[in-house]
């Protein structure tokens, strides 16, 4: 009697245990986290990368490359610099003089990124997914070339493209992700003869496990973003992609190692 | 860290040599009490337990807070604070500054200790009117500033804020 409640209430202590099984490796999305109340540096800052890098469960960072007029790399997300920064205008359209000076326009006023020798330093602290953010007239043998120079550890740097010049352009010397809106926009059987093609990128809300699941049997990784409450975050570890790009990387480390 | 030691040891003095002055010429009669506060500080909350005393206008009080981050998913944290406030009312409501500085643990895998130093208002309603042992309730926010502690030199300091409202015993 005594050992079969002993044996009830080890059962009972193993059912409650938060610890995770889950082979999913936690990405910093911008950093820390894109648009997030509770981060502390801007997103795409080095402030904000060494914070991600530094924090015990973090496989690594996904930042957003821009290309400036002078064919010159820069971290930056939005469209406009004037969405958080004290420039007018775009990446594309702004000399590299001009953006040397920009900042954010948060408290600690972190710098605009150039992605340079010092800054690729920094992002060698771990894995490092660079998304290759483009406008209509985007040159992408420039932008081969600015990225070859940087002569990038392809075991620890991934790209990730939004079109087909992109990914034709770069495919023979980077390792590449296929970023898709939704599902139904991939082409199966298209993907089935990319060898070239290491994953696919899309929104938490956009795939199921099931879609997930097909993916990896094909031998190609996912890539799962766009997740800032709890729920949200619990649900795309559910899925088991191989990354998340989560906006709340202490939230996500904190559900997947309690 | 030495440089979080000197701040706290600088603000923890200033405020003793405050109450000391200020307590001049005051009633010498202090009023303990015990409180229990919920609290929101940026996206976590905690649940804290406080006794103090009150002498006047003074509130001197020692907070202990356990809370989760992140409403509810995240890692648990332990919070210790000293919280100093000096109010002035009349009947049912008196109202002050106050500050605060804590220090706590967020539990692993990150397992750092952070500093808080804040200061904000404070309301405080007397729910029964009875003389001799009151129930009030509080309300009292703030902004300050916290520092991530995450071994030698790797300190961070960064914007911090804090909601509370609880229920406060206290004996005459």
């Amino acid at each position: 009697m005594r050992g079969g409640n002993i044996f009830f209430l080890l059962v009972l202590f193993w059912g409650c245990s938060k610890v995770s099984e889950s082979s999913t490796k936690i990405i910093g999305h911008g950093g820390t986290g894109l648009h997030i109340q509770s981060a502390i540096y801007h997103d795409n800052s080095l402030e904000a990368i060494q914070y991600a890098l530094s924090l015990p469960h973090c496989y690594g960072v996904e930042v957003d490359v821009r290309m400036d007029s002078e064919g010159k790399l820069w971290l930056f997300h939005d469209e406009q610099l004037n969405q958080g920064t004290n420039m007018d205008g775009t990446i594309e359209s702004s000399s590299t003089s001009a953006l040397t000076t920009a900042h954010y326009q948060t408290l600690k006023k972190e710098a605009l990124v150039r992605l340079n020798e010092e800054t690729k330093a920094v992002l060698s602290e771990g894995f490092c997914f660079l998304d290759l953010k483009a406008v209509a007239n985007t040159s992408w043998d420039l932008f081969r070339s600015a990225l070859l120079s940087l002569q990038l550890d392809t075991t620890k740097t991934a790209l990730i493209v939004n079109n087909w010049q992109a990914f034709e352009a770069l495919k023979d010397d980077f390792s590449l992700y296929f970023s898709v809106s939704d599902w139904d926009q991939m082409n199966l059987s298209w993907l089935e003869n990319q060898p070239r093609l290491q994953g696919i990128c899309l929104r938490n809300e956009e795939i199921t496990r099931e879609e997930v699941n097909f993916l990896k049997s094909i031998n190609k990784k996912v890539i799962v973003y766009e997740m800032r409450s709890p729920s949200g975050i619990k649900k795309a570890l559910k899925k088991n992609p191989d990354y998340v790009l989560t906006d709340d990387l202490k939230l996500t480390i904190g559900m997947v190692y309690p | 860290m030495t440089g979080i030691r000197i701040v706290v040891r600088r603000v923890l003095g200033f405020c003793a040599c405050l109450m000391v002055f200020s307590s001049h010429g005051q009633s010498p009669t202090c009023r303990p009490f015990v409180s229990y506060a919920f609290a929101l500080q940026k996206m976590d909350y905690m649940h804290q337990l406080a006794v103090g005393c009150q002498k006047e206008h003074w509130i001197f009080e020692l907070q202990q807070g356990l809370g989760q981050r992140n409403a509810s998913a995240g890692n648990w944290f332990t919070q210790t604070g000293v919280n100093l406030a000096w109010t002035k009312g009349g009947g049912w409501i008196s109202a002050g500054p106050w500050f605060r500085y804590s220090a706590g643990r967020l539990g692993r895998p990150f397992a750092y200790t952070y500093h808080r130093i804040e200061a904000g208002g404070m309301l405080i309603f007397q729910c029964t009117r009875q003389r001799k042992n009151p129930l009030d309730m509080l309300c009292y926010g703030g902004v300050g500033k916290a520092y991530e502690s995450r071994g030698k030199g790797n300190i961070i300091g960064f914007l911090d804020y804090s909601f509370n409202i609880g229920l406060r015993y206290a004996w005459r």
